[in-house]
């Protein structure tokens, strides 16, 4: 089977599960969908988004079968709209982000890299074990650029994953998920996903 | 005048009046090089202080440069550093008069151990210190993001956070 049929198998699947669990979280209509899958080159991906944009970003280590790294981001205007849903606020309340809300923010990311990496692991017969959500909020280029140094003498590939958020509550939320494996992994993944009937 | 944007594991030289500019950085370590008698300048935005001495699968880009000295992997601090001091001195800079600044390493996530990151900036002076270079200013460490910018006219670098 073609890997990029594999992938959007798996993001559907996933999505599906992600949606499942933020519905019991935001206690709102909530669901996720993904409108954009791709493999590209790390530097490629990443020069494209403004390095200077203030995001959010919940990093999920990944070990098992293959080591790497998933990244879920928001824009910062995003994170606060999304945490007024969480935290059940009035719409446009949030202007900084408070403990409860960088908590809100973690939970969504595990959610959604949690499900993402369960599908994975599951369709490719692969261990992958997720590990605790770590956030961060800043600039996009400083916060992927510790991310790219723990692979770079082992990386040239990234899987990005845009997402759009539906809420009852508010307009369409986009975030991007990014999939970080060693030069290996992938090749790994790829002979797996290939092989995927 | 120009704004020159240095991208990740990149160098830069330049000499009269252009801006050297390195956005968004967290644990790289970007190295600033001015020789103000000559008002030569040069940045050099690396990620790591040397390639690591192990048997672990590397890219076929690094293959690529391990092996060709014409195209030296400025990733890593240890070849930035004398490929920029080659091509400024080629310029007409001198050694003595150099002046380096460091401004980057910082740890963006708790998950990183630090060390590495706090172990690029001690090489980086190690390193410089060999070579007799004078670290003139340093904004290092913390989990805050920075960009730089490095006036070459008049040598002040400008280091910005956003919060």
């Amino acid at each position: 089977m073609p890997k990029e049929h594999v992938l959007t198998e798996i993001a559907n699947e996933a999505t599906k599960k992600a949606s499942l669990a933020l519905l019991k979280l935001s206690d709102d209509e909530a669901s996720v969908e993904f409108t954009k899958i791709e493999v590209g080159k790390i530097q490629k991906v990443f020069s494209e988004i403004d390095p200077e944009l203030i995001v959010t970003g919940v990093y999920l280590p990944i070990s098992g079968d293959v080591k790497g790294a998933s990244l879920l981001i928001f824009p910062k205007e995003i994170a606060y709209a999304l945490c007024d849903v969480l935290v059940k606020r009035k719409a446009e309340t949030a202007r900084q982000l408070t403990e409860i809300d960088k908590s809100a923010l973690k939970e969504v990311g595990n959610i959604v890299l949690g499900s993402l990496l369960t599908v994975f692991s599951n369709s490719l017969k692969m261990k992958m074990i997720e590990h605790l959500p770590e956030f961060s909020h800043d600039m996009f280029g400083a916060l992927v650029d510790q991310i790219i140094t723990q692979f770079i003498q082992k990386a040239e590939e990234v899987l990005t994953i845009e997402l759009l958020f539906h809420f009852k509550r508010t307009t369409n939320i986009k975030g991007y998920v990014f999939l970080i494996f060693g030069t290996e992994e992938i090749k790994v993944l790829i002979k797996k996903m290939e092989e995927n009937d | 005048m120009k704004n020159i944007e240095v991208y990740m594991g990149d160098i830069a030289v330049t000499k009269g009046e252009d801006n050297l500019v390195a956005s968004g950085i967290g644990s790289c370590l970007v190295i600033t090089f001015y020789d103000p008698k000559h008002k030569i300048g040069a940045l050099a935005h690396t990620m790591l202080y040397a390639r690591r001495l192990s048997s672990e699968v590397r890219s076929s880009k690094d293959e690529r440069r391990k092996t060709n000295p014409e195209s030296p992997d400025t990733k890593y601090a240890d070849t930035a550093i004398d490929e920029v001091l080659k091509r400024i001195e080629a310029l007409g800079a001198k050694r003595e008069n150099i002046e380096v600044k460091l401004i980057g390493g910082a740890n963006m996530f708790s998950a990183f151990k630090s060390d590495f990151v706090k172990e690029n900036v001690t090489r980086v002076k190690e390193k410089l210190k060999k070579a007799d270079i004078a670290i003139v200013g340093e904004c290092v460490g913390g989990s805050q993001g920075r960009s730089v910018e490095f006036s070459v006219a008049t040598g002040i670098v400008t280091v910005k956070t956003k919060f």
